[in-house]
């Protein structure tokens, strides 16, 4: 059920991804990537195995929608793979018991979290997709512009969606 | 065997996720615009299905573009009837063009793709010239019955051949930045002067030549002397809508030579 849950948001912020956000022409260094917040509706306790199936499905299929190849499925199979070393090192903790999601964290626990975990997926998916660091400053440029889209573009959705701010 | 059982039971999540990597880090290697087609054709297939079913919706709302791209291009035709002020070699009449809309864009990698509404049945094939009504787009590398698949200009493998009118040929390939690329091996005797007209300059097989950018500065090469310039592209690869594929009438005759010659 938790499972379908998950699949089913991931199937929506994908398609949400694909027909509205992909052409936006907000900026020509980059894009946001919505597709993220699928991340962030796995609780904390799922295990690690089912987190990298999830990430490679997700990834696998914004590859092929984009025709990037396997820049995705690296970029998020990477980022999954950092996420409970980020979640200790930011705050000291494991939630590995925790039915929690990190869209259920408070805004202040939820944007330094979010910022690296983008930050380190966009390096990755432009680095790769890039072939390398050639044109390093273009490329930065576009790692930095397009995190910050797309945490502000995760920091409203976590206005919208989580529970903590419903009235 | 115990022991190999015991290794693949403790480390499975590990092994999951380098099997995992493996996969995507093989699909990424193998990401060339042939063996990228061949691997992505389901992807592709459903995707550009997607983007075909959801293209009326996008169209209605890009009406005034395409109504303006249709409006320059047709005051360009009317124009070129009566002055002739682009060069010799930028005019023949051994091709016919096929339009075609374009489905599936990108623009904002360093490598950049297009997909086309129009494949075998219009007789798309790949190794054909791209062209828009505001200059050179790209090569077609590989097509089905109903869709082609596109290496545009602004990609890393894009780069084509270019010539200044009375100025000789050189390289043009794109700076990764949006509408801005590179000529370079100019020969020493002729400088690029702001303004100048860039004219694609490919194999007869693919494309005519056709305006490609407008040289903005250009440098002097220490080495060699040679001259390399900055031009600022005339197509805008943010807005496409309608492309030509083009078409050489002599290609069946020349592949034939071509036979006889080996």
């Amino acid at each position: 059920m938790r499972i379908g849950r998950i699949l089913g948001v991931a199937f929506l912020v994908i398609m949400v991804q694909w027909l509205l956000i992909q052409d936006l022409p907000l900026t020509q260094y980059g894009n946001p990537y919505l597709y993220l917040w699928a991340f962030f509706v796995i609780p904390f306790n799922t295990p690690r195995s089912t987190i990298y199936l999830i990430a490679f499905l997700i990834g696998s299929t914004l590859d092929s929608l984009e025709q990037s190849g396997g820049a995705h499925t690296i970029a998020s199979l990477i980022t999954m793979l950092a996420k409970p070393a980020l979640e200790n090192f930011l705050y000291g903790f494991k939630e590995e018991n925790s039915n929690h999601t990190l869209g259920s964290l408070p805004l202040a626990n939820f944007l330094p979290l979010t910022f690296l975990l983008v930050f380190i997926h966009h390096s990755l998916l432009f680095t790769v997709e890039n072939s390398g660091f050639s044109q390093f400053p273009a490329l930065g440029l576009r790692i930095l512009m397009s995190t910050l889209c797309t945490v502000g573009l995760l920091t409203i959705t976590h206005f919208l969606l989580s529970k903590r701010y419903a009235a | 065997m115990q022991q190999l059982i015991l290794f693949l039971t403790r480390y499975r999540t590990n092994l999951l996720l380098i099997g995992l990597l493996l996969l995507a880090i093989i699909r990424q290697s193998l990401k060339n615009p042939v063996s990228e087609h061949w691997i992505n054709s389901v992807g592709s297939g459903f995707s550009a299905t997607i983007s075909h079913t959801t293209g009326s919706w996008k169209s209605y709302w890009s009406l005034e573009d395409i109504n303006n791209e249709l409006a320059r291009e047709n005051a360009k035709l009317r124009a070129s009837l009566r002055s002739d002020e682009a060069p010799d070699f930028a005019f023949s009449d051994n091709y016919e063009y096929i339009p075609v809309k374009v489905i599936d864009f990108s623009f904002k990698k360093r490598n950049n793709y297009l997909v086309l509404s129009g494949g075998k049945k219009l007789g798309i094939l790949p190794g054909m010239g791209v062209i828009s009504a505001s200059g050179w787009i790209g090569t077609v590398t590989e097509s089905t019955a109903n869709y082609a698949y596109v290496l545009p200009f602004i990609h890393e493998k894009g780069e084509i051949g270019a010539r200044i009118q009375g100025k000789g040929l050189g390289q043009l390939s794109w700076s990764g930045k949006a509408k801005i690329a590179y000529l370079k091996d100019i020969e020493r005797e002729y400088r690029p002067v702001k303004g100048d007209s860039v004219y694609s300059y490919t194999r007869a097989a693919i494309a005519p030549p056709v305006l490609t950018g407008i040289v903005t500065s250009s440098k002097q090469s220490q080495e060699d002397l040679s001259w390399d310039a900055s031009v600022e592209l005339t197509t805008d690869f943010m807005n496409l809508n309608w492309v030509y594929v083009c078409h050489f009438k002599g290609k069946t005759e020349l592949d034939s030579l071509k036979t006889l010659m080996e």
